[in-house]
């Protein structure tokens, strides 16, 4: 038998580490249709039958207002799997199953895992899970996705399901007065159920079974009915209700609402509705005999808080963090590691690759090909492998640890002065790091508008690539105040950013102030396997990268320099196609001071890698080295036109690999035209502002 | 006594969720803020009759830390400000 089977469960109930746990390394990981929402499935052996294994995103409730939402939904209700797997965190049970509950109301085959169990009963806690499985009509099965315990269990539960799907519903564990309204909506309904894909019309179906105008397979009606209950309009114009129907289903809705309004004053259907699943969860909870934890673990948890969230102290200790952090990445050891790397790409690679082109004697072009072109450009971005994972490293314990929580809580109202939450900390500060791993970061936002808002801003957030340029720049022109060029430079990106933001704010993402409601999940020791996959993954992906963008767009560089505009190899890079290029280019750049062609291509190959534009110079003012290069550099630039050509490079657009993967998580070009629109105005505003107004005090 | 010091003295019953105390329980009457983050503060947990602890406010005073139904969420002052507690309350 093939078994189909959906994950389903709350962000933080370790979902995706049960995932990791049941599926191993063979994921296939992918978005879902039209969104950047990541869909990742995979195949498992589960006794002697085969499963896929389908997670869905970490929601908290069905209803149909977030993407997330949606897709959970539209999944369950179209590509029906044979079995819904609800995770479940047993220390935070009661809002767990909140969810649990909207999925026993669908009717789906529901199996439910009730993760950290273990933990709950080292803390003295209980329940009494035949007991609870018999009140909520499904199986409930403890496991530790972490420790990989009770999966037999879970196994034999999720085959028993899918050969005998029971799913009884939830309605029967609800109060009186709500039991009574569904049981009259429903009948009024008849047959009336929503018509088409409402819940997901901006999302074709996903997967097997739902192609497009496949007939949508109807919800029970006791969904339908508590979606009416709870005065959602869409629900109701989805069902294309005869007068009479609606005239039966107000008044059931009425008379519910009457009932509900003699013990809560004024309260709507909503949180009528909400409150039902609530007390029924709590009654469930109480019968099964369950004792929460003792407080113990929440007591070390709330100390550690006093502290990381105190008054004073939350922003020294933040800064303390990221500054450990990215003393590691750009100190001695990020430094060492990938200089060990560069040894051996240049010296190693490089050295071997010429012997073998002299051995083999091949024409000049393949050797300046192989070395110029493929082992420069990619080895020059590989080099960067250690220092972006060990930013990872740093970012997923903080993260599996609760503190990137923290660092929201603390910082939200600060960022909410741009429109934005504390959500979009994290992934602005990676910015400093990597902006192609920042932009990446930026799923934990949660909103798409705010997404969007934070991946358009984090380019400004100078990253760890422009290093070699200020440093360049700053040793050849400010000796004396280097640091403080290069803080002036970080400062202005920042401040690049805010403008942006506020332009932002009142132009293309008016509407919306974003709800901002976070859970603050207890502090945990980070499990070593979740982060070592993490940063295997973040691994492969930018060898991946650099294996095909890189090496593609690598080529094409060494191409234009290597070639003039009638297509002949050239040693003089002047007369390349670069050189051509740079000539057109000149003129525009000539305001903001670098008339000289060499700069415009040197911040054009900065495209590819920032630090190309270190390179290029170097080749193009023929320098052996980068010793003699700061010696050479004030004959071209003066020190106006050095500052205004850092400044120029901290807000250009980010490179290739940046560019792309904003695109990937923008999920629209539109989108990312105006994020590069927007660092080259920025750019060549600021540029051209320093350059000018500065000219008129040191002309 | 007058109005403003009846209310800084807590001696109304009916005060918002922003004007707990630190540590200080009390239970939902009403969740009358309005907007799409209303379904979400409901979902969550913020029903009528819920008990709720706020624990502590982030260092600029907002937003803040509160408990309920056995976890801590942080929510916007604004967002507290049209939730409705009355006295007493417990876990």
């Amino acid at each position: 038998m093939n078994l189909s089977i959906a994950l389903a469960g709350n962000p933080n109930s370790g979902k995706t580490t049960l995932f990791n746990a049941l599926t191993g390394a063979h994921q296939y990981v992918g978005n879902w249709p039209g969104v950047t929402v990541e869909r990742k499935e995979a195949l498992f052996e589960i006794g002697a039958d085969q499963a896929v294994l389908t997670d869905l995103p970490g929601v908290y409730s069905l209803s149909p207002y977030s993407i997330e939402e949606r897709i959970t939904r539209q999944f369950l209700e179209c590509d029906r799997p044979d079995v819904v797997l609800n995770i479940v965190d047993a220390t935070n049970l009661e809002r767990n199953l909140y969810l649990t509950m909207q999925l026993m109301e669908l009717e789906r085959p529901l199996v439910v895992a009730l993760n950290l169990m273990d933990e709950v009963e080292r803390r003295g806690g209980h329940v009494d899970c035949a007991r609870l499985s018999a009140l909520l009509g499904a199986p409930v099965v403890p496991i530790s996705a972490k420790r990989r315990t009770g999966f037999d269990g879970l196994f034999s539960a999720l085959i028993a399901q899918a050969r005998a799907p029971k799913n009884p519903g939830a309605v029967r564990r609800y109060d009186a007065d709500t039991r009574r309204a569904v049981a009259e909506i429903v009948s009024a309904l008849g047959g009336a159920r929503p018509a088409g894909r409402q819940t997901g019309h901006m999302l074709q179906s996903a997967g097997r079974g739902g192609g497009k105008g496949a007939p949508r397979p109807t919800p029970p009606g006791a969904f339908c009915a508590l979606q009416l209950m709870e005065g959602d309009e869409t629900a109701f114009s989805a069902l294309h209700l005869s007068g009479a129907q609606r005239e039966k289903i107000d008044r059931a809705c009425g008379a519910y609402l009457r009932a509900g309004r003699r013990v809560h004053p004024g309260i709507d259907g909503l949180a009528l509705v909400a409150g039902a699943r609530y007390d029924a969860i709590s009654r469930i909870l109480r019968e099964s005999g369950f004792t929460s934890a003792s407080r113990r673990g929440t007591d070390i948890s709330d100390g550690i808080d006093r502290v990381m969230t105190h008054k004073y102290l939350a922003l020294p200790i933040f800064l303390a963090i990221m500054g450990l952090m990215f003393a590691a990445t750009f100190g001695p050891v990020g430094r060492g590691l990938s200089g060990g790397l560069e040894y051996l790409i240049n010296d190693g690679l490089g050295t071997l690759t010429r012997r073998l082109m002299a051995a083999l004697g091949a024409p000049g072009w393949i050797e300046s090909l192989l070395l110029e072109g493929v082992i420069a450009g990619v080895g020059g971005v590989v080099v960067f492998l250690p220092q972006i994972l060990m930013i990872f490293l740093f970012l997923s314990v903080l993260e599996d640890s609760g503190y990137m929580a923290r660092a929201a809580f603390i910082s939200d109202r600060a960022l909410r002065g741009f429109g934005l939450s504390g959500r979009s900390f994290i992934p602005m500060l990676m910015g400093f790091g990597c902006t192609t791993t920042a932009v990446v970061g930026a799923r934990a936002v949660e909103n798409q508008r705010d997404r969007r808002m934070t991946i358009l801003l984090t380019p400004f957030m100078s990253c760890g690539a422009k290093l070699p340029v200020y440093g360049l720049f700053a040793a050849a022109f400010f000796r004396r105040g280097q640091g403080l060029v290069v803080l002036s430079l970080y400062l202005l990106g920042m401040l690049a950013m805010a403008l942006c933001a506020l332009i932002l704010r009142k132009t293309a993402f008016k509407q919306g102030d974003t709800p901002f409601v976070m859970e603050l999940p207890p502090y945990r020791w980070p499990s070593p396997e979740n982060v070592a996959r993490r940063l295997w993954e973040r691994a492969r992906d930018f060898l991946t990268r650099a294996g095909t963008v890189i090496f593609a767009m690598s080529v094409v560089v060494w191409f234009l320099r290597s070639f003039s505009p009638d297509l002949r190899y050239v040693t003089d890079s002047e007369r390349s196609i670069f050189g051509a290029l740079g000539g057109l280019i000149a003129p525009a750049l000539a305001p903001v001071g670098f008339g000289d062609w060499r700069k415009g291509v040197a911040l054009l190959s900065g495209l590819i890698a920032k630090e190309a534009v270190v390179s290029t110079l170097q080749v193009l003012y023929s320098a052996a080295d980068a010793g003699q290069l700061i010696g050479m550099l004030p004959q071209h630039f003066t020190p106006l036109g050095a500052y205004s050509f850092m400044v120029f490079t901290l807000l250009y657009p980010p490179c290739a690999a940046a560019i792309a993967s904003m695109r990937r998580e923008l999920g629209s070009a539109a989108y990312t035209w105006l994020s590069i629109g927007l660092s080259t105005g920025a750019a060549y505003a600021a540029a051209l502002a320093i350059y000018q107004v500065g000219r008129l005090f040191f002309a | 006594m007058p109005f403003d010091r009846a209310e800084k003295t807590g001696a109304f019953m009916n005060r918002t969720l922003d004007q707990l105390k630190d540590g200080e329980w009390a239970r939902v009457e009403a969740v009358l803020t309005q907007g799409r983050i209303r379904r979400r503060l409901v979902e969550m947990g913020i029903t009528p009759g819920a008990g709720i602890r706020l624990i502590r406010r982030a260092p600029p005073g907002d937003p803040m830390e509160i408990e309920l139904r056995g976890y801590r969420l942080t929510i916007r002052r604004k967002a507290a400000r049209g939730i409705r507690m009355t006295g007493g309350g417990g876990p």
